[in-house]
């Protein structure tokens, strides 16, 4: 195993990450793909500490103390959204804001915004 | 005994007096008489005034500071200002709008909580400190949006929405933190730039990743969607919030690139300064179209900010056409967000309240203000004009050149920013010329549009725009002479200096 394969399998994920997010339309595959940038950003401090930097711990550090507030943001999201939309079977409505949730839309109500409400 | 406290916690002076602030308050967290909020209001905002004041001390009393974690100089003291008013700003349109909320106490605390990360962010310079504090300010802002959005319920969709392009965003700079790591196994911009790693295309491909994570934060162009729905959706103090909290922190980020910016551009000029001006070009002309497209109040003003962030993105362009300095950008950032923190506030007070009388956002309310209430209009038309400051950039820009010795990339810069003045300038005088038209009742069609005469603006409201005009009128003094080679000094202090930063920093 050498580290360029293993750099370029980090930055594969980070791509299937950042796709699923750009494409997928509900919050749970955005949460699933915004995990993969992060498994690929760990992927990418561990090998590169262990090929090249003889294991430092500030890779270790940096891993462990980056990953608990990004994990803790997308809890609040994840509990937000639980407050939110959490009455699923009985109202339509929260179904479909669940269900279609795209982050970026091409549309023109997305690019101007609208008027009226 | 002052002094020697200030020395034993620099430079995290401000932080300390607001985090003593949030223990105090902390005590009264679920209170709902109307007394102690009023007295957490007055702590609030004397702890953030007390931390104003301990930043500018302690910076002139010890001088910079600069370890392996934070580094605080002129610029990050500048910058501290700047939020800490913006903050106080923001404090007084909170309390304008929650004190019946009972929830109140707790947002109190989680804005000083959100002003303490920015500070953090503001003043970290190692990798990790700018992650964590980033995070923290993240969530932070987060649970103060939400907070302030409890009663509103229209707007959980598009919160939620804002903040995952927002979490997007700061998973990509993890990434490209990982990247840059992996690449020069350094912990900080200006380690890589002084060993000249730079040049290694993985670092540059880091760069790239963390500069487009920046740009998906400051929800630029085409990113704007969930940024203008949610501003059309949102409480009314949340709008400050997120201009005066969440996107400072953002540009503050891309500070951070300067010296990595300054240094790729002594290598490939053209092609970043090609990136940089397009960028601007495409932020300021479509922010300006979206204004001049829409009748809805809140939406000019969110369109019209992100217009002016892209002049963030102009004065890297010039810096890359060689129009001006690393220093000379520092220092038109700040104005930058000087101007929209004096100019920004006290219009978005006056629509806030026309809005509330009315009912409605639409940009028929504020037809006719000029004969409902003339003082208060022609101070609005006073802070629209002070968006004309842009000039002065363009001043700056080209005063040094000859329109006949400019290459390509100086050219670009000249006509793109002279097109963005002219959509800016079609925005200001629609804003400016629907005061003067008379309203519908005036008119004789007696319909929903005529509440502007009946809005009542409370006694503050006067005192607080008024203080606003003042300043915008000082300000318009300083640029005239500035603009005419005037120099003023207050206690051997140049204050209409072009090198005003450059002038601190060799202090």
């Amino acid at each position: 195993m050498s580290l360029q394969l293993v750099f370029c399998f980090s930055f594969l994920l980070f791509l299937l990450g950042l796709f699923g997010v750009l494409y997928r339309v509900d919050i749970v595959s955005i949460l699933i793909s915004l995990q993969l940038i992060i498994v690929s950003s760990m992927v990418n401090f561990l090998s590169f500490s262990y090929f090249l930097y003889q294991d430092t711990t500030w890779a270790i550090v940096f891993i462990f103390l980056g990953m608990v507030p990004l994990y803790l943001l997308m809890f609040c999201m994840i509990f937000y959204s639980y407050l939110s939309f959490n009455n699923l079977s009985s109202n339509p409505d929260n179904i479909s804001v669940v269900n279609n949730f795209s982050l970026f839309e091409l549309s023109k109500s997305d690019w101007w915004g609208e008027d009226d409400l | 005994m002052i002094f020697s406290i200030f020395s034993k916690t620099n430079p995290f002076c401000s932080i300390i007096v607001l985090s003593i602030a949030i223990v105090i308050m902390i005590f009264f967290g679920i209170s709902k008489k109307r007394w102690i909020k009023k007295f957490t209001i007055i702590l609030a905002a004397a702890s953030l005034l007390a931390a104003l004041f301990a930043n500018i001390y302690n910076f002139a009393a010890l001088g910079n500071f600069s370890s392996h974690l934070v580094s605080f100089e002129i610029l990050q003291v500048i910058e501290i200002t700047i939020i800490l008013f913006g903050a106080l700003n923001i404090l007084f349109f909170v309390s304008a709008n929650n004190i019946e909320n009972e929830h109140f106490i707790k947002i109190l605390i989680l804005l000083l909580l959100s002003v303490c990360c920015i500070i953090f962010i503001i003043i970290s310079r190692n990798f990790l400190l700018v992650f964590l504090s980033l995070c923290a300010f993240l969530i932070s802002i987060f649970q103060l949006v939400t907070s302030l959005n409890t009663r509103w319920g229209t707007g959980a969709k598009h919160i939620l929405r804002f903040f995952m392009s927002s979490s997007l965003a700061v998973t990509m700079i993890f990434f490209g933190f990982s990247v840059i790591y992996g690449s020069t196994d350094f912990k900080n911009f200006r380690q890589i730039v002084e060993s000249e790693t730079l040049l290694n295309p993985i670092t540059v491909a880091g760069i790239i990743i963390l500069g487009v994570a920046i740009y998906l934060y400051l929800f630029l162009f085409p990113f704007q969607g969930p940024y203008l729905k949610l501003m059309r959706r949102c409480e009314y103090s949340s709008m400050p919030v997120v201009w005066f909290l969440y996107f400072p922190a953002g540009i503050f980020l891309l500070g951070k690139l300067n010296e990595v910016i300054f240094y790729i551009k002594e290598n490939c000029n053209i092609y970043i300064a090609a990136v940089f001006v397009t960028l601007s070009f495409v932020c300021m002309v479509s922010g300006n179209i979206g204004a001049v497209r829409t009748t809805s109040t809140r939406r000019i003003f969110s369109f019209i900010f992100l217009s002016f962030n892209g002049i963030y993105l102009l004065n890297y362009g010039a810096l890359s056409a060689g129009f001006v300095n690393i220093e000379t950008v520092q220092w038109l950032n700040i104005v930058n967000l000087s101007v929209l923190a004096v100019s920004f506030f006290p219009a978005y007070s006056i629509a806030v309240n026309i809005e509330k009388g009315k009912g409605s956002d639409s940009e028929s309310g504020i037809r006719g203000f000029l004969r409902s209430n003339t003082y208060l209009s022609i101070n609005l038309i006073i802070i629209l004009l002070s968006w004309f400051y842009y000039i002065e950039f363009l001043v700056i820009y080209f005063r040094e050149w000859n329109l006949l010795e400019m290459d390509i990339s100086n050219l670009a810069v000249l006509i793109l920013a002279g097109i963005s003045f002219i959509f800016l300038a079609v925005n200001i005088f629609r804003l400016i010329i629907i005061q003067f038209l008379k309203s519908s009742k005036e008119n004789g069609r007696g319909d929903a549009d005529d509440g502007t005469n009946s809005i009542v603006f409370h006694k503050f409201h006067y005192i607080y725009i008024s203080f606003f005009t003042v300043i915008v009128l000082m300000m318009l003094a300083a640029a005239i002479l500035r603009i005419l080679n005037v120099e003023i000094y207050i206690f051997s202090f140049e204050i209409t200096g072009n090198k005003f930063l450059e002038y601190l920093m060799t202090k």
